[in-house]
């Protein structure tokens, strides 16, 4: 373990990740470094010849339509020595900004495909035909498709090509070709291939096969998940004939070898350009066939030493794998016995998580706390506005709870709680990474939170509560789903075809000012007529604030007046001109069930925390006035039986000018 | 006319293990509340918490006391009890006691929680017959005739014991997962064992030491024929003496022991 993470916790037995059969137990808390030792800068080490990264957008050349015609290459010495694209520009790949890559398209059924080459009339890197070699690419692929091309009783994969160092455009066949052959969660050719994991493939003569089947060379089985970033490592000595393929630091293949041998001396990226699409084969299976995107890719003419392998694999890590090394929580009982084991790795991934969901159980008792931004702006008379100082005004805070942890959960999680204290941004200008996590019934069970602090009390010996407040920084209630009680069940689409029952909530698509969220009314199992619609003369809808608080409510009335005293004489009591009896009211509405609670969060979810609704006073007022709800609470108490205080206040003055953003959006 | 079962020899099993039992009570709460509303009427009964069932039963030991019905113990598991055509899978033991009096035999009394379902619509229709293996004779049944405990710090105090009981007890505290009825763990708090000994005359002096004396018993727990079922040991302190004498009666003497367990932490 590495001291800065040692000081940075206030538990202690934090166990390494170790390759050589060390056994964790479940809940261990597991430190994962890619490599223990330093990084080292690409031009660090001798020999560098290509170069291709996503730094800046200096790197690039991009055309008016925005994409990539060249891809420049960073090595000293070799600037003229760039990827190109001369073709169409549908062929050209595009710069991705929201993630920092090189994203190449392909659709082998639409004829579509994204490639990077080098000058044609100058294909091969200088001084590169054959000599030692090695590739570093750091990639990542969207989804591998399962292969259409499909004969009557059999089945055939596709190829997507990682790089291609063949000597480009003749037909040749190949020896430098590096690939993925096919999707193997929906079906593979090799039942060894652990499912969700890539079967590299290194062509020869396969299309010269008609059906290929992967021979020993062909069955190198990634270690990483299908759709992750990878980190591959191709190191080629020329001498020896010695070929190694690494994957996120798992040595996959280690073997003697022509492949990627004198000659190996190109680089095609992308989609298409593998050297058999126009070798005049007709292979009857798909080249090609996912979109990938590039990150970097480092080419050196040396056969580089073990650590300087490490060394740069680590670079790469650090770079693109930001909040991926460091702790971990063992999810079961295991032995690592390679890096295969490491988590960012499929089968490590099983082993260690930092999903706690499935780890930790959220108890009852767990609270959301909600409050809005908004500024009122006293006009007098009673008179008020909510002005919203952005766009998600409202403020919302969680507990979650956690009881009953032994000792060792307990030590579990709060680890985890401290570790997500040390996440890196990942861009410039965001926040540190949140922590992704389920919260509870109704709410987001994919929210992005960030942990604020944390509780820990010991009832007993090995018996633990922990509650930890969070809070969920980035959601917006702009969006016409809501902020956070989004369940299907409360932002369906209103439906004549289908049955209501009492408290459940629809969405009104229409252009006018009708449109938005409405409640039923009516009885159980109704089939609503035309009449009965949300718009309709008799509507069993309402859009106003129907629930019945408790019985045992208090409402204080404190009317506004001026009270003067004057020096010697009596006090003389003065009017404060209209409205002066303003409400501010606090309601509960305990035990509710599911679906009643539900209904409630999402009116109070709905509203904003700002925009009014109409309410009637229970008895003995029996008054209906305009309100709106800036803060509300809710417990989660028991299965069916929810907590829920709300603070409402009376507006005066509402007029028909009130306008909300409520934009429909279609997804 | 009412009709009634009598159950005779009902097969009553405790993880699939034979006890010859004399009596077997269950039964549940529903921990209900009811909701008011504003209009003064009643919106509904709201579950506060999940309903908690009992199973209590008294039996005869004919065979060594298994570790699942020792109440201190590490292991927070549930039990499965059959009883009469009910099963009911997640019981979680709080208590075992006996009383051990002369000439008598032994009656282990058990208490359990339960928590989620039973299994049975109708306890007529499955009644399991009474299991010969059950109870080979009467004289493997547990019996005070060998049974004894001693004193190893000598700090009783009596010439004589006439009886002794023995308890073992723990508080259960379910937790419930969200959106769950039945709990992920039931841990143990408050594990405590006690004896209490009746005896003649007391001998020992100096029994004022406020903070208890401590002590140290063994109690070797056996059948008819002196075949040992189980050896209890608690290790506390005296937590009561008494003495009383009246016309006609015996002097006699008391003192009750407890030992509270306290298992040290380990985290890693």
């Amino acid at each position: 373990m590495s001291k800065f993470i040692n000081t940075q916790f206030s538990v202690s037995g934090i166990k390494d990740f170790d390759v050589n059969n060390q056994s964790y137990e479940k809940y261990d808390l597991v430190d994962y470094q890619y490599y223990t030792g330093n990084s080292i800068y690409p031009t660090d080490v001798s020999g560098l010849f290509a170069w291709f990264r996503t730094d800046d957008l200096n790197k690039f050349d991009i055309d008016s339509s925005g994409k990539i015609s060249i891809w420049y290459n960073s090595a000293p010495g070799h600037s003229t020595e760039n990827l190109y694209n001369y073709d169409t520009s549908e062929t050209k790949p595009a710069y991705n900004f929201d993630e920092n890559n090189v994203k190449c398209k392909a659709d082998a059924d639409l004829g579509l495909y994204n490639q990077l080459y080098p000058n044609p009339s100058s294909p091969n890197f200088s001084g590169f035909l054959t000599g030692d070699r090695c590739w570093f690419v750091v990639y990542e692929f969207d989804s591998l498709r399962k292969g259409s091309l499909t004969t009557p009783s059999n089945y055939y994969a596709n190829y997507s090509t990682i790089i291609n160092t063949d000597n480009a455009n003749t037909s040749t066949a190949s020896t430098g070709f590096f690939g993925v052959y096919g999707n193997n969660i929906d079906n593979s050719l090799n039942p060894n291939v652990l499912a969700g994991s890539q079967e590299f493939v290194i062509v020869a003569n396969d299309a010269a096969q008609l059906y290929p089947t992967p021979s020993t060379l062909n069955s190198a089985f990634s270690a990483g998940n299908l759709f992750n970033k990878n980190i591959v490592s191709i190191l080629k000595n020329n001498t020896t004939t010695n070929l190694r393929i690494r994957n996120n630091a798992c040595e996959l293949l280690n073997l003697n070898t022509n492949y990627f041998a004198s000659g190996c001396a190109s680089l095609r990226i992308g989609t298409a350009g593998n050297g058999h699409g126009n070798a005049g084969l007709s292979a009857p299976y798909n080249y090609d066939a996912s979109n990938i995107s590039y990150y970097e890719i480092i080419g050196y003419s040396k056969m580089p030493t073990d650590e300087e392998v490490l060394k740069l694999e680590k670079y790469l890590f650090k770079k693109y794998f930001k909040n991926d090394d460091n702790l971990y929580i063992a999810s079961d009982d295991f032995t690592s016995a390679s890096y295969a084991y490491a988590p960012i790795n499929l089968t490590g991934s099983l082993h260690l998580t930092k999903n706690i969901d499935n780890l930790f159980n959220k108890t009852y008792g767990c609270t959301a706390s909600f409050s809005t931004k908004a500024i009122k702006a006293n006009y007098g008379d009673g008179y008020y506005t909510n002005v919203i100082p952005n766009i998600n005004n409202l403020v919302t805070n969680f507990n979650l709870n956690y009881d009953g942890l032994t000792d060792k959960q307990a030590n579990s999680l709060i680890g985890f709680f401290q570790n997500s204290f040390e996440y890196q941004p990942l861009t410039l200008t965001s926040s540190y990474e949140n922590v992704e996590m389920s919260l509870f019934y109704p709410y987001k069970d994919n929210a992005k939170i960030y942990f604020e602090d944390l509780d820990q009390k010991c009832v007993d010996s090995n018996i633990n509560n922990i509650a930890i407040n969070c809070t969920t920084a980035y959601d917006s209630n702009l969006d016409y789903k809501g902020y956070l009680v989004t369940n299907e069940e409360v932002i369906r689409f209103f439906d004549f075809s289908k049955i209501y029952d009492y408290n459940d909530v629809v969405y009104y698509k229409s252009s006018s000012s009708e449109r938005g969220y409405y409640w039923f009314t009516g009885q159980n199992a109704t089939l609503v007529t035309s009449q009965q619609s949300p718009t309709g003369a008799n509507s069993l809808f309402t859009r106003n604030f129907y629930f019945k608080p408790d019985l045992d409510f208090s409402i204080p009335i404190k009317p506004r007046f001026l009270k003067n005293e004057y020096e010697l004489t009596s006090v003389a009591y003065e009017q404060d001109g209209i409205n002066k009896n303003i409400l501010d009211l606090s309601l509960k509405f305990n035990g509710r069930s599911d679906k009643e609670a539900i209904a409630i969060l999402k009116f109070l979810d709905a509203h904003c925390g700002f925009k009014l609704f109409e309410f009637i006073l229970p008895e003995p007022y029996n008054k209906n006035i305009n309100v709106y709800c800036p803060e509300w609470n809710h417990t989660y108490k028991f299965k069916d039986n929810h907590d829920i205080s709300v603070k409402f206040l009376e507006f005066k003055g509402k007029t028909t000018s009130d306008v909300y953003f409520n934009t429909l959006l279609s997804l | 006319m009412s009709k009634y079962i009598k159950y005779e020899n009902i097969d009553f099993r405790i993880n699939n293990n034979i006890f010859y039992s004399k009596s077997v009570q269950i039964s549940l709460n529903a921990n209900i509340s009811p909701i008011l509303l504003s209009d003064g009427s009643l919106l509904r009964y709201a579950p506060e918490n999940t309903i908690v069932g009992s199973l209590n039963t008294d039996f005869y030991l004919t065979g060594t006391l298994p570790s699942f019905l020792e109440p201190t113990s590490s292991s927070e598991s549930p039990i499965e009890c059959i009883f009469a055509g009910i099963k009911i899978t997640n019981c979680f033991l709080k208590s075992i006691s006996f009383d051990v009096s002369n000439f008598l035999p032994i009656v282990l009394k058990v208490n359990f929680d339960w928590y989620g379902k039973i299994n049975s619509t109708n306890s007529t229709n499955d009644i399991r017959p009474f299991d010969s293996t059950r109870n080979p004779t009467l004289s493997e049944i547990s019996h005070a005739n060998n049974t004894y405990l001693i004193d190893t710090n000598k700090v009783f105090g009596f010439s004589e014991i006439f009886n002794f009981s023995y308890s073992e007890t723990v508080d259960r505290v379910p937790f419930f997962a969200n959106d769950q009825i039945t709990p992920f763990r039931v841990a143990k708090t408050n594990k405590t064992k006690s004896v209490s000994v009746e005896g003649n005359f007391a001998k020992k002096s100096n029994i004022l030491d406020i903070q208890g004396t401590t002590t140290n018993c063994e109690l070797y727990l056996k059948d008819y024929n002196s075949n040992l079922l189980k050896t209890f040991n608690v290790s506390g302190v005296i937590e009561s003496r008494s003495l009383n004498a009246e016309i006609d009666g015996l002097l006699q003497s008391s003192l009750a022991i407890t030992q509270r367990l306290a298992p040290l932490r380990n985290t890693l």
